[in-house]
């Protein structure tokens, strides 16, 4: 999809990054029925790849939109819209939080099998939310940001989103 | 933490209530439901059908009008107003268009199956006003689009075509009431090369260049070689109606045939591709008959070629309706509403002080594989059926039809089911 305001360009751009790492993560989760071993340096990559993207970016992308864009959205007479996208921000912060605390866990220390039970049913929940919602935003946000944001606006929107 | 959602727009917004477009919904997986049934009745005549009225027609009608018209009018009421940023005119205007539309494609499916003239003639005029009518409202959101006007592009072609099937089934309806028609046989042609490959194709790739890299997870096709592909589709679309009406010689459907093969060639060719690349591995199920769909589409072209140069004049026609209607189509549209239900129902389900049910958790899958699996065992038999020129193979394939329509059918009521428990919660 062709984006000509930066703002859109620059969110499509991490949604993709975003979209290319959960589908690893989701990928190492339902390869693993069991906990990784000590020392599996693969999967300590992937999940301290996945921790920060939870942990820092999405956090960053979400504030953004919610102080820079959903009230543009609300503005505009989406309030229905920005309401789903704004909850299921709150979700998926709320899941994020115990996620990363558990992929931390896992490459800490070894992982009994119920807390990786745990982190594998949570991180297959997230990544299913994430793509859904990432699906919503590119469908209705990103559209709509194209219409809604002026090119002057979009320098302000860039620069302040590039400061956060 | 959880906030109440409002549930519906205040004012005009791109979001409708979600009875709207999964009225549509319930009425597609009917009407699928209903059409195996008549087929079965009719086995006999399939193999060598070649148009007229009866049961294979009114089967025929029960798929195209009642099941992929009805998705394409719930799909496109929420989907495209959400794709292109402009709110649909007037939500009343479509819950009217569900009033008018259904109880008309039923009756003129009953008409034509019993056969009925007057039937016939009451449910045609109903269902061409809701075509209008429906005309009315993709046209002003194509035309006060702001976005994605490639495939506003196709939505223009579709839309034409679909008027100019509508005025070809009036005036055919009109002929079998006893009126006057300077060749049928032409308008009949007409009617089907406009309504499968001018309307419901060309509607069909357009919505699959925005739904299908959404719900893969990878990237749309250049731009160009979807204009392209509009182009190519366009000109064999011109190229069969000019041999239905202007020439006797295959030369002309011949020639609609190539072109028609060459762009469903690329077309299917640069979706497996971005398929291919995509990000997320995990495709779910919807994609099975996607894919079954876009293998059919490639089979019928080259069939439809053949039948042009006169092979198999008995069974031909047949065949290549099968292909391009139960084939492709039919296919392709149930594998897209399978995924985009759930998703539409993962947008509403959120009335909850729980957290909202995953799109995985809102799909019945056994049903839905249930159907999968009947749905191409049907197609086969049915193909099979027609080469072998066999009512009994036919009839067999029709029997697994049934119990795949009523298998979807449960598919759709267990997302709605689903979907208005996740509201109850509020």
């Amino acid at each position: 999809m062709k984006f000509e305001r930066q703002t859109s360009r620059t969110l499509h751009d991490e949604h993709d990054t975003t979209l290319a790492l959960m589908g690893r993560f989701e990928q190492a989760l339902l390869r693993a029925p069991r906990p990784p071993a000590p020392a599996d340096a693969a999967w300590e990559r992937l999940a301290r790849d996945a921790a920060a993207l939870l942990d820092t970016e999405v956090g960053r992308h979400f504030d953004f939109e919610e102080q820079s864009l959903f009230p543009r959205l609300d503005d505009a007479g989406e309030s229905n819209i920005s309401s789903i996208l704004r909850y299921e921000h709150d979700l998926i912060r709320e899941g994020a939080d115990t996620l990363v605390r558990l992929l931390r866990e896992s490459w800490m220390q070894p992982m009994v099998q119920d807390r990786w039970d745990d982190l594998r049913n949570l991180g297959l929940e997230i990544v299913e939310r994430m793509v859904v919602h990432i699906q919503k935003e590119e469908m209705a946000l990103l559209p709509a940001i194209e219409v809604l944001v002026s090119e002057a606006d979009d320098d302000s929107l860039t620069n302040t989103y590039a400061a956060a | 933490m959880f906030v109440a959602l409002p549930v519906d727009a205040a004012g005009r917004s791109r979001l409708l209530p979600w009875t709207l477009p999964f009225r549509f919904f319930v009425s597609a997986a009917l009407f699928h439901a209903a059409a195996w049934p008549l087929l079965f009745a009719a086995a006999d005549d399939v193999p060598r059908f070649q148009g007229g009225l009866g049961p294979v027609l009114g089967a025929l009608h029960a798929l195209t009008l009642g099941t992929l018209m009805s998705t394409v009018m719930g799909a496109s009421l929420q989907l495209l107003p959400v794709a292109t940023v402009q709110a649909v005119a007037s939500q009343r205007l479509a819950a009217l268009l569900w009033w008018i539309f259904t109880p008309s494609a039923a009756c003129l499916v009953a008409g034509m199956s019993q056969p009925h003239p007057a039937l016939l003639a009451a449910g045609t005029t109903g269902t061409v006003a809701a075509v209008v009518l429906f005309a009315g409202l993709l046209g002003h959101n194509l035309a006060h689009a702001k976005r994605q006007q490639d495939s506003v592009l196709h939505g223009w072609v579709a839309w034409g075509a679909m008027l100019l099937a509508a005025a070809s089934a009036t005036l055919l309806v009109r002929w079998y009431g006893g009126a006057a028609l300077p060749d049928p046989r032409a308008f009949a042609r007409a009617h089907l090369v406009l309504g499968v490959f001018g309307f419901m194709t060309v509607l069909a790739a357009g919505f699959s260049y925005i739904l299908v890299p959404m719900f893969a997870v990878t990237r749309q096709p250049a731009e160009g070689l979807r204009r392209g592909v509009l182009g190519a589709a366009v000109a064999g679309v011109a190229l069969a109606l000019a041999g239905a009406f202007l020439d006797a010689s295959p030369w002309l459907p011949g020639a609609a045939a190539g072109v028609g093969s060459v762009a469903a060639a690329v077309h299917v060719g640069a979706m497996a591709r971005e398929v291919r690349r995509r990000m997320r591995p995990e495709m779910g199920p919807w994609f099975v008959l996607v894919a079954l769909g876009w293998a059919m589409l490639i089979a019928c072209l080259p069939v439809g070629l053949a039948v042009a140069a006169g092979a198999w004049p008995d069974r031909g026609p047949a065949l290549f309706g099968a292909l391009a209607v139960g084939g492709w189509l039919l296919s392709f549209v149930l594998g897209i509403l399978s995924r985009i239900a759930p998703f539409l129902a993962s947008v509403h389900a959120m009335g909850s002080r729980r957290a909202p049910p995953l799109v995985a958790t809102l799909t019945p899958m056994r049903p839905l594989r249930a159907h999968q699996a009947l749905h191409a065992l049907a197609l086969a038999g049915v193909l099979a059926g027609i080469a072998a020129d066999s009512g009994a193979l036919v009839r067999a394939g029709a029997a697994l039809g049934c119990a795949g329509g009523v298998a979807y059918l449960v598919f759709v009521a267990g997302v709605v089911r689903r979907l208005r428990k996740g509201r109850s919660h509020a």
